[in-house]
């Protein structure tokens, strides 16, 4: 019976851990090097070009980041997440998209986000009715090679569009922060120009009176003396005295 | 010039009615320029030498030039000198409006004794008018002697009572001590300095009398 029952254990045991080593495990692919990541191979070389070229040439023109990504399988992670994980970790951080496609699926899944959704203040619930709308615009291709070029160029088109959109509200919001910096400054020069006038008058008055009081106050008195008869003498008719006289020669001379 | 002189000597002494007698303010007393006698009234000729003021008519023959502010006639003094003692001399001014100062530098020879030079030059220096007249005893000359270093100042009839002889050479000596401390421009600007401090005192001193004698301040 003991014999039975510790068998029965490691045979539970056995079933887990053969089935756990062999359940399939999603791994992040490696970012590439251009815009394409291809592990499953699903695409010719000469296709992989052509989509390297499209796309780089997006990212340089346009400032749409897109990342094509195909996988042969997604180990039942789902979608969303693995695009968000791409886009997060591979993107512009700014605006970032991602198709993924998995060869023999329903149809690509597209991702797309970025600062400038919040900065243009984009509705999530359009930003989630577009992708479905490409998604299921894409999904009416007839090939598989079909839809995943339309779901391509539809997000590059959308993408596009919110990249201007956003260059747009900044060139607005450029112009109204001028308009509100030449605003500014001009009023600030004016209170500058008002406080210095004021200043520059206050200054005037202050010397003005220090000045007015410093001569109040040190201007020297007049001395008059009174009017005498003249001691005339000696026939002179200006002066008849004797003065005095001094020598720097000797103080014992007598001139 | 003799003929002027003969002239001051023969006019009759003016009497202003409106004016102070000069005893009553006199700072001190009157002297004989020749001799230094002390005299006790105003005389035509000294008791003790004979000297009049024909005297120096005899000494000093020649005409005198009319007096000015400034009157170097040694060329002894640059332009910045000059300005500067006339700004003391201006100052001196405005504070005694009444009293003009004639600042004379002047080459004599050794023999010349200043005190009759002086007077010579202040009573035969031309007036032009009754005005000018009036200013000229209210003037001082203060005359250098270059060549040996002399100095000799002279106060009009009106500037007599003011300052007795022994504060203008007291002034003298003031000139005498700042020249060799630091020059003659020191000397000047420490003999105007007190020069102003003696002339308030005597306007003080003389006002008060003037108080006192007509019943004002005790």
């Amino acid at each position: 019976m003991m014999r039975c029952v510790c068998f029965l254990l490691w045979a539970i045991m056995a079933v887990c851990v053969s089935a756990q080593s062999s359940s399939p495990v999603f791994i992040m692919p490696d970012k590439p090097k251009g815009q394409v990541s291809d592990e499953s191979k699903w695409l010719t070389p000469e296709e992989q070009y052509e989509w390297e070229r499209q796309l780089e040439s997006w990212k340089r023109n346009d400032g749409v980041d897109i990342y094509l990504v195909i996988l042969p399988n997604l180990h039942n992670t789902p979608a969303d997440h693995v695009m968000h994980e791409i886009a997060n970790r591979w993107g512009d951080p700014a605006l970032r998209g991602v198709v993924l496609y998995v060869p023999s699926s329903a149809g690509p899944r597209i991702w797309w986000e970025g600062e400038i959704i919040e900065k243009i203040n984009l509705d999530p619930r359009a930003q989630r009715e577009m992708i479905l709308r490409i998604e299921k615009r894409a999904g009416s291709e007839s090939t598989e090679r079909e839809r995943l070029r339309s779901a391509i160029y539809q997000l590059s088109d959308t993408m596009r569009v919110i990249h201007s959109q956003w260059r747009q509200f900044s060139a607005i919001r450029d112009k109204w922060n001028d308009s509100i910096y030449q605003k500014w400054s001009r009023d600030r020069m004016i209170r500058r120009a008002k406080w210095i006038g004021i200043a520059a008058v206050g200054l005037v008055a202050l010397v003005t009176v220090v000045w007015f009081l410093h001569r109040r106050f040190t201007r020297q008195r007049r001395y008059f003396f009174p009017q005498v008869s003249a001691q005339r003498r000696f026939g002179a008719l200006h002066a008849g005295g004797s003065g005095a006289v001094v020598s720097l020669q000797s103080s014992r001379h007598r001139p | 010039m003799g003929s002027r002189m003969s002239t001051v000597v023969t006019m009759p002494p003016t009497q202003d009615v409106s004016s102070y007698a000069a005893k009553r303010f006199a700072a001190g007393a009157l002297f004989c320029p020749d001799c230094r006698l002390r005299l006790e009234k105003p005389v035509l000729r000294c008791p003790s030498c004979g000297f009049t003021g024909e005297n120096t008519l005899r000494l000093f023959s020649g005409a005198a030039p009319a007096m000015e502010p400034w009157m170097d006639q040694a060329q002894c003094w640059d332009e910045s000198s000059r300005k500067k003692i006339l700004g003391w001399v201006g100052r001196l001014q405005r504070r005694f409006p009444q009293i003009d100062w004639c600042l004379l530098s002047i080459k004599l020879p050794e023999e010349v004794r200043l005190r009759l030079f002086n007077f010579w030059f202040f009573n035969v220096s031309p007036v032009q008018n009754e005005e000018e007249r009036e200013k000229r005893s209210w003037t001082v000359l203060l005359t250098y002697d270059v060549d040996h270093q002399r100095f000799v100042i002279t106060p009009g009839y009106q500037v007599e009572p003011i300052l007795a002889d022994d504060d203008w050479e007291d002034l003298l000596t003031t000139l005498k001590t700042s020249w060799r401390e630091g020059g003659i421009l020191k000397g000047y600007r420490d003999f105007f300095a007190e020069a102003e401090r003696k002339l308030v005192l005597a306007s003080r001193r003389m006002n008060g009398i003037i108080k006192n004698k007509e019943g004002g301040e005790s």
